[in-house]
Protein backbone atom coordinates (compact mmCIF):
# COMPACT_ATOMS: atom_id res chain seq x y z
CA UNK A 1 0.00 0.00 0.00
CA UNK A 2 1.28 3.45 -0.81
CA UNK A 3 1.69 5.36 2.39
CA UNK A 4 -0.11 8.54 1.57
CA UNK A 5 -3.51 9.78 2.60
CA UNK A 6 -2.92 9.91 6.31
CA UNK A 7 -0.75 8.14 8.81
CA UNK A 8 -1.63 8.16 12.49
CA UNK A 9 1.07 7.38 15.00
CA UNK A 10 0.24 7.83 18.66
CA UNK A 11 2.42 7.15 21.65
CA UNK A 12 0.98 6.64 25.09
CA UNK A 13 2.25 5.32 28.35
CA UNK A 14 4.78 5.78 31.05
CA UNK A 15 8.50 5.55 30.41
CA UNK A 16 9.35 2.10 29.07
CA UNK A 17 5.77 0.88 29.26
CA UNK A 18 4.55 2.83 26.24
CA UNK A 19 2.40 1.66 23.35
CA UNK A 20 2.41 3.05 19.81
CA UNK A 21 -0.31 2.25 17.29
CA UNK A 22 0.19 3.48 13.73
CA UNK A 23 -2.56 3.40 11.11
CA UNK A 24 -1.25 3.55 7.55
CA UNK A 25 -4.14 4.65 5.40
CA UNK A 26 -3.08 4.93 1.76
CA UNK A 27 -4.48 6.85 -1.18
CA UNK A 28 -6.69 3.90 -2.13
CA UNK A 29 -8.27 3.97 1.29
CA UNK A 30 -8.79 7.72 1.05
CA UNK A 31 -10.57 7.23 -2.28
CA UNK A 32 -12.85 4.61 -0.72
CA UNK A 33 -13.78 7.05 2.07
CA UNK A 34 -14.62 9.67 -0.56
CA UNK A 35 -16.95 7.07 -2.13
CA UNK A 36 -18.64 6.59 1.22
CA UNK A 37 -16.92 3.35 2.28
CA UNK A 38 -14.93 3.78 5.52
CA UNK A 39 -14.18 0.08 6.09
CA UNK A 40 -11.68 -0.94 3.42
CA UNK A 41 -8.10 -2.22 3.89
CA UNK A 42 -5.50 -0.30 5.88
CA UNK A 43 -2.22 -1.36 7.47
CA UNK A 44 -1.51 -1.21 11.19
CA UNK A 45 1.82 -1.16 13.00
CA UNK A 46 2.14 -1.68 16.75
CA UNK A 47 5.20 -1.03 18.94
CA UNK A 48 4.97 -2.01 22.61
CA UNK A 49 7.64 -1.01 25.09
CA UNK A 50 10.05 -0.37 22.18
CA UNK A 51 9.43 -3.87 20.76
CA UNK A 52 7.97 -3.99 17.28
CA UNK A 53 4.94 -6.28 17.64
CA UNK A 54 3.82 -5.93 14.03
CA UNK A 55 4.73 -3.85 11.01
CA UNK A 56 7.81 -1.85 10.20
CA UNK A 57 7.85 1.77 11.42
CA UNK A 58 10.77 2.66 9.14
CA UNK A 59 8.90 1.87 5.95
CA UNK A 60 5.48 2.61 7.46
CA UNK A 61 3.93 -0.79 6.81
CA UNK A 62 1.96 -3.16 8.99
CA UNK A 63 -0.56 -5.94 9.16
CA UNK A 64 -3.59 -5.50 6.92
CA UNK A 65 -7.11 -5.30 8.25
CA UNK A 66 -10.39 -3.54 7.65
CA UNK A 67 -10.13 0.04 8.94
CA UNK A 68 -13.30 0.09 11.05
CA UNK A 69 -12.99 -3.56 12.03
CA UNK A 70 -9.59 -2.86 13.58
CA UNK A 71 -10.96 0.15 15.52
CA UNK A 72 -13.82 -1.93 16.95
CA UNK A 73 -11.39 -4.71 17.90
CA UNK A 74 -9.09 -2.18 19.61
CA UNK A 75 -11.98 -0.77 21.65
CA UNK A 76 -13.16 -4.30 22.51
CA UNK A 77 -9.61 -5.08 23.64
CA UNK A 78 -9.60 -2.13 26.07
CA UNK A 79 -12.91 -3.31 27.53
CA UNK A 80 -11.51 -6.84 27.77
CA UNK A 81 -8.29 -5.96 29.59
CA UNK A 82 -10.22 -3.74 32.01
CA UNK A 83 -12.30 -6.83 32.80
CA UNK A 84 -9.16 -8.97 33.15
CA UNK A 85 -10.00 -10.76 29.91
CA UNK A 86 -7.95 -11.33 26.76
CA UNK A 87 -8.55 -8.87 23.91
CA UNK A 88 -7.82 -9.81 20.28
CA UNK A 89 -7.32 -7.73 17.14
CA UNK A 90 -8.04 -9.84 14.07
CA UNK A 91 -6.33 -8.81 10.82
CA UNK A 92 -8.59 -10.24 8.16
CA UNK A 93 -6.20 -10.12 5.22
CA UNK A 94 -4.37 -13.09 6.78
CA UNK A 95 -5.57 -13.81 9.36
CA UNK A 96 -3.01 -12.66 11.90
CA UNK A 97 -3.80 -11.64 15.43
CA UNK A 98 -2.57 -9.25 18.11
CA UNK A 99 -3.40 -10.38 21.63
CA UNK A 100 -3.75 -8.12 24.67
CA UNK A 101 -3.54 -10.30 27.78
CA UNK A 102 -3.54 -8.88 31.33
CA UNK A 103 -0.64 -10.23 33.37
CA UNK A 104 -1.22 -8.29 36.59
CA UNK A 105 -3.45 -5.55 37.90
CA UNK A 106 -1.87 -2.85 35.72
CA UNK A 107 0.21 -4.80 33.19
CA UNK A 108 -0.81 -6.12 29.79
CA UNK A 109 1.24 -8.40 27.55
CA UNK A 110 0.88 -7.36 23.91
CA UNK A 111 1.75 -10.23 21.57
CA UNK A 112 1.47 -11.15 17.93
CA UNK A 113 -0.02 -14.58 17.30
CA UNK A 114 0.39 -16.24 13.93
CA UNK A 115 -1.50 -19.29 15.18
CA UNK A 116 -5.16 -19.51 16.17
CA UNK A 117 -4.40 -21.66 19.20
CA UNK A 118 -1.96 -18.96 20.32
CA UNK A 119 -4.86 -16.61 21.06
CA UNK A 120 -5.45 -18.34 24.37
CA UNK A 121 -2.24 -20.30 24.81
CA UNK A 122 0.98 -18.31 24.67
CA UNK A 123 2.95 -21.58 24.40
CA UNK A 124 1.25 -22.24 21.06
CA UNK A 125 2.63 -19.08 19.48
CA UNK A 126 5.57 -19.21 17.09
CA UNK A 127 9.10 -18.17 18.03
CA UNK A 128 8.83 -15.31 15.53
CA UNK A 129 5.80 -13.84 17.35
CA UNK A 130 7.08 -10.90 19.41
CA UNK A 131 5.57 -9.68 22.66
CA UNK A 132 6.12 -6.98 25.27
CA UNK A 133 4.47 -5.78 28.46
CA UNK A 134 2.88 -2.33 28.74
CA UNK A 135 0.64 -0.70 31.31
CA UNK A 136 -3.11 -1.11 31.14
CA UNK A 137 -3.39 2.67 31.23
CA UNK A 138 -1.12 2.96 28.19
CA UNK A 139 -3.39 0.60 26.25
CA UNK A 140 -6.47 2.62 27.15
CA UNK A 141 -4.97 6.03 26.36
CA UNK A 142 -3.37 4.87 23.11
CA UNK A 143 -6.46 3.09 21.79
CA UNK A 144 -8.88 5.90 22.65
CA UNK A 145 -6.63 8.51 21.02
CA UNK A 146 -6.05 6.34 17.95
CA UNK A 147 -9.76 5.74 17.37
CA UNK A 148 -10.59 9.40 18.04
CA UNK A 149 -7.95 10.55 15.54
CA UNK A 150 -9.09 7.96 13.00
CA UNK A 151 -12.63 9.35 13.09
CA UNK A 152 -11.36 12.93 12.85
CA UNK A 153 -9.14 12.10 9.88
CA UNK A 154 -11.78 10.30 7.84
CA UNK A 155 -14.26 13.10 8.57
CA UNK A 156 -11.71 15.57 7.17
CA UNK A 157 -11.60 13.50 3.98
CA UNK A 158 -15.40 13.53 3.77
CA UNK A 159 -17.55 15.09 6.54
CA UNK A 160 -20.53 13.04 5.31
CA UNK A 161 -18.76 9.86 6.43
CA UNK A 162 -19.86 10.66 9.99
CA UNK A 163 -23.40 9.77 8.87
CA UNK A 164 -22.31 6.28 7.79
CA UNK A 165 -23.87 3.85 10.25
CA UNK A 166 -20.62 1.99 10.90
CA UNK A 167 -18.85 5.25 11.79
CA UNK A 168 -21.80 6.35 13.96
CA UNK A 169 -21.57 3.01 15.74
CA UNK A 170 -17.82 3.49 16.16
CA UNK A 171 -18.32 6.93 17.72
CA UNK A 172 -20.90 5.48 20.10
CA UNK A 173 -18.60 2.61 21.02
CA UNK A 174 -15.68 5.02 21.61
CA UNK A 175 -17.83 7.07 23.98
CA UNK A 176 -18.98 3.95 25.86
CA UNK A 177 -15.47 2.58 26.28
CA UNK A 178 -14.16 5.97 27.39
CA UNK A 179 -16.88 6.16 30.05
CA UNK A 180 -16.82 2.52 31.11
CA UNK A 181 -13.06 2.33 31.57
CA UNK A 182 -12.52 5.84 33.00
CA UNK A 183 -9.90 5.88 35.71
CA UNK B 1 -59.59 -11.70 -31.54
CA UNK B 2 -60.86 -9.03 -33.89
CA UNK B 3 -60.15 -8.56 -37.61
CA UNK B 4 -57.65 -5.76 -37.03
CA UNK B 5 -55.65 -7.99 -34.69
CA UNK B 6 -55.69 -10.77 -37.24
CA UNK B 7 -54.42 -8.35 -39.92
CA UNK B 8 -51.65 -6.97 -37.67
CA UNK B 9 -50.64 -10.47 -36.67
CA UNK B 10 -50.42 -11.50 -40.32
CA UNK B 11 -48.44 -8.34 -41.19
CA UNK B 12 -46.03 -9.08 -38.36
CA UNK B 13 -44.64 -12.14 -40.06
CA UNK B 14 -45.34 -15.87 -39.96
CA UNK B 15 -43.67 -16.50 -36.59
CA UNK B 16 -45.50 -13.64 -34.88
CA UNK B 17 -48.81 -14.75 -36.37
CA UNK B 18 -48.19 -18.30 -35.16
CA UNK B 19 -47.39 -17.01 -31.69
CA UNK B 20 -50.55 -14.90 -31.55
CA UNK B 21 -52.76 -17.77 -32.64
CA UNK B 22 -51.10 -20.13 -30.17
CA UNK B 23 -51.65 -17.53 -27.45
CA UNK B 24 -55.38 -17.70 -28.14
CA UNK B 25 -55.29 -21.32 -26.96
CA UNK B 26 -53.00 -20.62 -24.00
CA UNK B 27 -54.18 -20.92 -20.41
CA UNK B 28 -52.27 -17.71 -19.68
CA UNK B 29 -54.84 -15.72 -21.62
CA UNK B 30 -58.27 -15.00 -20.13
CA UNK B 31 -59.87 -13.12 -23.03
CA UNK B 32 -59.35 -12.13 -26.65
CA UNK B 33 -59.25 -8.49 -25.49
CA UNK B 34 -55.82 -9.22 -23.97
CA UNK B 35 -54.58 -10.41 -27.35
CA UNK B 36 -56.10 -7.41 -29.18
CA UNK B 37 -54.48 -4.98 -26.72
CA UNK B 38 -51.11 -6.71 -26.83
CA UNK B 39 -50.93 -6.86 -30.62
CA UNK B 40 -51.84 -3.14 -30.94
CA UNK B 41 -49.23 -2.19 -28.34
CA UNK B 42 -46.56 -4.18 -30.15
CA UNK B 43 -47.52 -2.52 -33.42
CA UNK B 44 -46.84 0.86 -31.79
CA UNK B 45 -43.30 -0.09 -30.80
CA UNK B 46 -40.44 0.96 -33.08
CA UNK B 47 -37.43 -0.86 -34.48
CA UNK B 48 -35.66 -3.39 -32.22
CA UNK B 49 -38.29 -3.07 -29.46
CA UNK B 50 -41.00 -4.10 -31.92
CA UNK B 51 -38.90 -7.03 -33.16
CA UNK B 52 -38.09 -8.23 -29.62
CA UNK B 53 -41.74 -8.06 -28.54
CA UNK B 54 -42.79 -10.15 -31.56
CA UNK B 55 -40.08 -12.71 -30.82
CA UNK B 56 -41.32 -12.89 -27.23
CA UNK B 57 -44.84 -13.72 -28.40
CA UNK B 58 -43.41 -16.36 -30.73
CA UNK B 59 -41.16 -17.79 -27.99
CA UNK B 60 -43.75 -17.95 -25.22
CA UNK B 61 -47.22 -17.74 -26.76
CA UNK B 62 -49.64 -16.85 -23.95
CA UNK B 63 -47.26 -15.63 -21.21
CA UNK B 64 -45.58 -13.17 -23.61
CA UNK B 65 -48.94 -11.75 -24.68
CA UNK B 66 -50.03 -11.50 -21.05
CA UNK B 67 -46.85 -9.56 -20.15
CA UNK B 68 -47.26 -7.14 -23.05
CA UNK B 69 -50.94 -6.60 -22.19
CA UNK B 70 -50.03 -5.83 -18.57
CA UNK B 71 -47.50 -3.06 -19.24
CA UNK B 72 -48.47 0.46 -20.27
CA UNK B 73 -46.91 1.85 -23.45
CA UNK B 74 -44.11 3.68 -21.65
CA UNK B 75 -43.06 0.71 -19.53
CA UNK B 76 -43.36 -1.58 -22.53
CA UNK B 77 -41.02 0.64 -24.54
CA UNK B 78 -38.54 0.80 -21.63
CA UNK B 79 -38.51 -2.98 -21.23
CA UNK B 80 -38.09 -3.90 -24.88
CA UNK B 81 -35.60 -1.11 -25.60
CA UNK B 82 -33.43 -2.08 -22.59
CA UNK B 83 -33.50 -5.86 -22.74
CA UNK B 84 -32.08 -7.69 -25.73
CA UNK B 85 -32.03 -11.23 -24.38
CA UNK B 86 -34.84 -13.47 -25.66
CA UNK B 87 -34.19 -15.87 -22.76
CA UNK B 88 -34.56 -13.11 -20.17
CA UNK B 89 -37.80 -11.79 -21.65
CA UNK B 90 -39.23 -15.29 -22.01
CA UNK B 91 -38.30 -16.22 -18.42
CA UNK B 92 -39.75 -12.97 -17.09
CA UNK B 93 -43.03 -13.47 -18.90
CA UNK B 94 -43.34 -17.05 -17.60
CA UNK B 95 -42.58 -15.84 -14.08
CA UNK B 96 -45.26 -13.16 -14.45
CA UNK B 97 -47.68 -15.81 -15.68
CA UNK B 98 -47.03 -18.14 -12.74
CA UNK B 99 -47.18 -15.29 -10.18
CA UNK B 100 -43.50 -15.35 -9.14
CA UNK B 101 -43.30 -11.83 -10.54
CA UNK B 102 -46.29 -9.56 -9.94
CA UNK B 103 -47.52 -6.37 -11.61
CA UNK B 104 -45.89 -4.17 -8.96
CA UNK B 105 -42.56 -5.93 -9.61
CA UNK B 106 -42.87 -5.15 -13.33
CA UNK B 107 -43.44 -1.49 -12.44
CA UNK B 108 -40.34 -1.52 -10.25
CA UNK B 109 -38.28 -3.29 -12.90
CA UNK B 110 -39.14 -0.73 -15.57
CA UNK B 111 -38.42 2.10 -13.11
CA UNK B 112 -35.00 0.59 -12.33
CA UNK B 113 -34.28 0.06 -16.04
CA UNK B 114 -35.33 3.63 -16.76
CA UNK B 115 -33.13 5.09 -14.00
CA UNK B 116 -30.14 2.97 -15.01
CA UNK B 117 -29.97 1.19 -11.63
CA UNK B 118 -30.67 -2.05 -13.50
CA UNK B 119 -29.55 -3.12 -16.95
CA UNK B 120 -30.32 -6.02 -19.25
CA UNK B 121 -27.70 -8.27 -17.60
CA UNK B 122 -29.08 -7.49 -14.12
CA UNK B 123 -32.60 -8.38 -15.21
CA UNK B 124 -31.26 -11.58 -16.75
CA UNK B 125 -29.63 -12.55 -13.45
CA UNK B 126 -32.80 -11.51 -11.56
CA UNK B 127 -34.98 -13.91 -13.53
CA UNK B 128 -32.31 -16.62 -13.54
CA UNK B 129 -32.00 -16.45 -9.74
CA UNK B 130 -35.74 -16.74 -9.29
CA UNK B 131 -35.69 -19.88 -11.44
CA UNK B 132 -32.65 -21.39 -9.70
CA UNK B 133 -33.47 -20.65 -6.06
CA UNK B 134 -34.71 -24.18 -5.36
CA UNK B 135 -31.71 -25.85 -6.97
CA UNK B 136 -28.70 -23.54 -6.41
CA UNK B 137 -27.32 -23.58 -2.84
CA UNK B 138 -25.89 -20.09 -3.37
CA UNK B 139 -29.37 -18.68 -3.89
CA UNK B 140 -31.48 -18.74 -0.79
CA UNK B 141 -34.73 -20.59 -1.47
CA UNK B 142 -36.65 -18.00 0.55
CA UNK B 143 -35.53 -15.19 -1.77
CA UNK B 144 -38.36 -13.51 -3.66
CA UNK B 145 -38.70 -10.87 -6.36
CA UNK B 146 -38.99 -8.13 -3.69
CA UNK B 147 -35.65 -9.16 -2.17
CA UNK B 148 -33.85 -9.25 -5.50
CA UNK B 149 -35.23 -5.88 -6.59
CA UNK B 150 -34.15 -4.34 -3.27
CA UNK B 151 -30.68 -5.76 -3.93
CA UNK B 152 -30.66 -4.59 -7.55
CA UNK B 153 -31.31 -1.01 -6.47
CA UNK B 154 -28.01 -0.86 -4.55
CA UNK B 155 -25.70 -3.44 -6.09
CA UNK B 156 -24.90 -5.17 -9.34
CA UNK B 157 -27.07 -8.30 -9.62
CA UNK B 158 -25.29 -9.47 -12.78
CA UNK B 159 -22.05 -9.61 -10.75
CA UNK B 160 -23.66 -11.73 -8.01
CA UNK B 161 -22.82 -15.41 -7.65
CA UNK B 162 -25.32 -15.81 -4.87
CA UNK B 163 -27.89 -14.13 -2.69
CA UNK B 164 -28.44 -15.24 0.90
CA UNK B 165 -31.14 -14.10 3.25
CA UNK B 166 -30.75 -14.15 7.01
CA UNK B 167 -33.70 -12.68 8.89
CA UNK B 168 -34.53 -9.50 7.03
CA UNK B 169 -30.97 -9.02 5.80
CA UNK B 170 -30.06 -9.86 2.23
CA UNK B 171 -26.40 -10.53 1.38
CA UNK B 172 -24.83 -10.98 -2.03
CA UNK B 173 -21.68 -12.88 -2.91
CA UNK B 174 -20.25 -10.79 -5.77
CA UNK B 175 -17.70 -11.93 -8.33
CA UNK B 176 -15.84 -8.79 -7.19
CA UNK B 177 -12.13 -8.22 -7.74
CA UNK B 178 -8.83 -9.00 -6.00
CA UNK B 179 -9.69 -6.56 -3.20
CA UNK B 180 -13.15 -7.88 -2.30
CA UNK B 181 -15.70 -10.55 -3.11
CA UNK B 182 -15.22 -14.03 -4.57
CA UNK B 183 -12.22 -13.05 -6.68
CA UNK B 184 -10.46 -11.81 -3.53
CA UNK B 185 -11.28 -15.02 -1.64
CA UNK B 186 -10.10 -17.14 -4.57
CA UNK B 187 -6.92 -15.22 -5.36
CA UNK B 188 -5.83 -14.83 -1.76
CA UNK B 189 -7.16 -17.89 0.08
CA UNK B 190 -7.23 -20.54 -2.68
CA UNK B 191 -4.83 -19.70 -5.51
CA UNK B 192 -2.39 -17.69 -3.40
CA UNK B 193 -1.53 -15.30 -6.20
CA UNK B 194 -2.40 -11.99 -4.53
CA UNK B 195 0.00 -10.11 -2.25
CA UNK B 196 1.75 -13.08 -0.70
CA UNK B 197 4.88 -10.92 -0.60
CA UNK B 198 3.47 -8.71 2.16
CA UNK B 199 4.02 -8.96 5.94
CA UNK B 200 0.65 -10.66 6.40
CA UNK B 201 0.20 -14.40 6.79
CA UNK B 202 -2.32 -16.09 4.47
CA UNK B 203 -4.54 -19.05 5.31
CA UNK B 204 -5.72 -21.42 2.56
CA UNK B 205 -8.87 -23.39 1.98
CA UNK B 206 -7.81 -26.98 1.24
CA UNK B 207 -8.63 -27.35 -2.45
CA UNK B 208 -5.76 -29.56 -3.61
CA UNK B 209 -4.11 -26.50 -5.11
CA UNK B 210 -0.39 -25.85 -5.42
CA UNK B 211 0.91 -22.72 -3.71
CA UNK B 212 4.58 -21.73 -3.50
CA UNK B 213 5.41 -25.10 -5.08
CA UNK B 214 3.63 -27.07 -2.36
CA UNK B 215 0.54 -29.18 -2.99
CA UNK B 216 -2.08 -28.48 -0.34
CA UNK B 217 -4.57 -31.06 1.00
CA UNK B 218 -7.69 -31.78 -0.97
CA UNK B 219 -10.94 -31.22 0.85
CA UNK B 220 -13.05 -28.67 -0.95
CA UNK B 221 -13.85 -27.71 -4.51
CA UNK B 222 -14.12 -23.99 -5.27
CA UNK B 223 -17.87 -24.47 -5.53
CA UNK B 224 -17.92 -26.05 -2.07
CA UNK B 225 -16.01 -23.06 -0.67
CA UNK B 226 -18.69 -20.79 -2.12
CA UNK B 227 -21.37 -22.93 -0.50
CA UNK B 228 -19.48 -22.76 2.79
CA UNK B 229 -19.49 -18.96 2.58
CA UNK B 230 -23.25 -19.03 1.98
CA UNK B 231 -23.78 -21.42 4.92
CA UNK B 232 -21.59 -19.27 7.17
CA UNK B 233 -23.91 -16.33 6.48
CA UNK B 234 -26.99 -18.46 6.97
CA UNK B 235 -25.93 -20.35 10.11
CA UNK B 236 -22.75 -18.77 11.55
CA UNK B 237 -22.39 -16.73 14.75
CA UNK B 238 -23.24 -13.18 13.76
CA UNK B 239 -21.83 -9.88 15.07
CA UNK B 240 -23.31 -6.69 13.63
CA UNK B 241 -21.62 -3.28 13.99
CA UNK B 242 -23.22 -0.65 11.78
CA UNK B 243 -23.26 -1.97 8.22
CA UNK B 244 -20.40 -4.36 9.00
CA UNK B 245 -21.24 -7.97 9.88
CA UNK B 246 -18.87 -10.74 10.92
CA UNK B 247 -19.82 -14.43 10.72
CA UNK B 248 -17.82 -17.17 12.45
CA UNK B 249 -18.76 -20.62 11.25
CA UNK B 250 -17.76 -24.17 12.16
CA UNK B 251 -18.58 -26.24 9.06
CA UNK B 252 -19.89 -29.64 10.07
CA UNK B 253 -23.07 -30.72 8.26
CA UNK B 254 -22.20 -31.38 4.64
CA UNK B 255 -18.50 -30.65 5.13
CA UNK B 256 -17.35 -33.76 7.02
CA UNK B 257 -14.07 -34.16 5.11
CA UNK B 258 -13.35 -30.50 4.52
CA UNK B 259 -10.56 -30.30 7.10
CA UNK B 260 -11.77 -26.81 8.07
CA UNK B 261 -12.84 -26.41 11.71
CA UNK B 262 -13.50 -22.71 11.79
CA UNK B 263 -13.87 -19.92 9.24
CA UNK B 264 -14.91 -16.28 9.04
CA UNK B 265 -16.90 -14.21 6.55
CA UNK B 266 -16.99 -10.40 6.49
CA UNK B 267 -19.97 -8.61 4.96
CA UNK B 268 -20.21 -4.85 4.51
CA UNK B 269 -23.35 -3.11 3.38
CA UNK B 270 -24.89 -6.42 2.28
CA UNK B 271 -21.91 -7.54 0.19
CA UNK B 272 -19.41 -10.29 1.02
CA UNK B 273 -15.92 -8.73 1.25
CA UNK B 274 -13.78 -11.67 2.30
CA UNK B 275 -13.87 -15.16 3.77
CA UNK B 276 -11.02 -17.24 5.07
CA UNK B 277 -10.34 -20.43 7.00
CA UNK B 278 -9.07 -19.97 10.55
CA UNK B 279 -8.20 -23.47 11.73
CA UNK B 280 -8.51 -27.13 10.83
CA UNK B 281 -6.32 -30.14 10.09
CA UNK B 282 -6.18 -29.33 6.37
CA UNK B 283 -5.80 -25.56 6.74
CA UNK B 284 -2.30 -24.45 5.74
CA UNK B 285 -0.87 -21.01 6.21
CA UNK B 286 1.80 -19.02 4.42
CA UNK B 287 3.92 -17.25 7.07
CA UNK B 288 6.33 -14.83 5.40
CA UNK B 289 8.40 -14.13 8.55
CA UNK B 290 9.50 -17.76 8.95
CA UNK B 291 12.68 -19.20 7.40
CA UNK B 292 14.64 -15.96 7.91
CA UNK B 293 12.00 -13.96 6.13
CA UNK B 294 11.76 -16.26 3.10
CA UNK B 295 8.46 -17.69 4.27
CA UNK B 296 7.11 -21.16 4.96
CA UNK B 297 3.82 -22.75 3.95
CA UNK B 298 2.78 -25.23 6.60
CA UNK B 299 0.00 -26.37 8.88
CA UNK B 300 -0.56 -24.33 12.06
CA UNK B 301 -3.44 -24.76 14.46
Amino acid sequence: MTVMGFCLTMTSGLDQMSLDISLYCGEEYKEEVKKGSPDSWIEVGIVANETVICGDPEVESGLTGYACGVQFDLLDAVEAVYSDQIGVIEFEFGPDWIVFEPTSEDAVNVAKSTTYSGLEDSEARLAIDPSAVVTKTAVRIEVLETVQLFIENISEIDPEILNHNTVSELERKLKDVRENTGE
Amino acid sequence: MDAETARLAADGGADFRRGVYRAADSEAIDSFDQIDNAVRKIENLDGPANHRAKLLVYDTDGPGVKLVDELDSTDLRTLFKSVESRDTLARLSRQFDDGTVESRHLDEITDLLDSGDMDSADLGRFSEMLDQRKSDPLIDDSIGADDLLATASKSDLSDSLGVIKRGERIHTIPEGDVEAGWNHIKSRHIDGDYKLDQKDSTSFFPAGQTVKGKELPDGLSERKVQEMVADAIKHGDETVTGSRIEYYFEPTDGYSNSGVNNMKVIVDDGTVKTAFPISGEKVYKWVPDLNDGNGVLSHHD
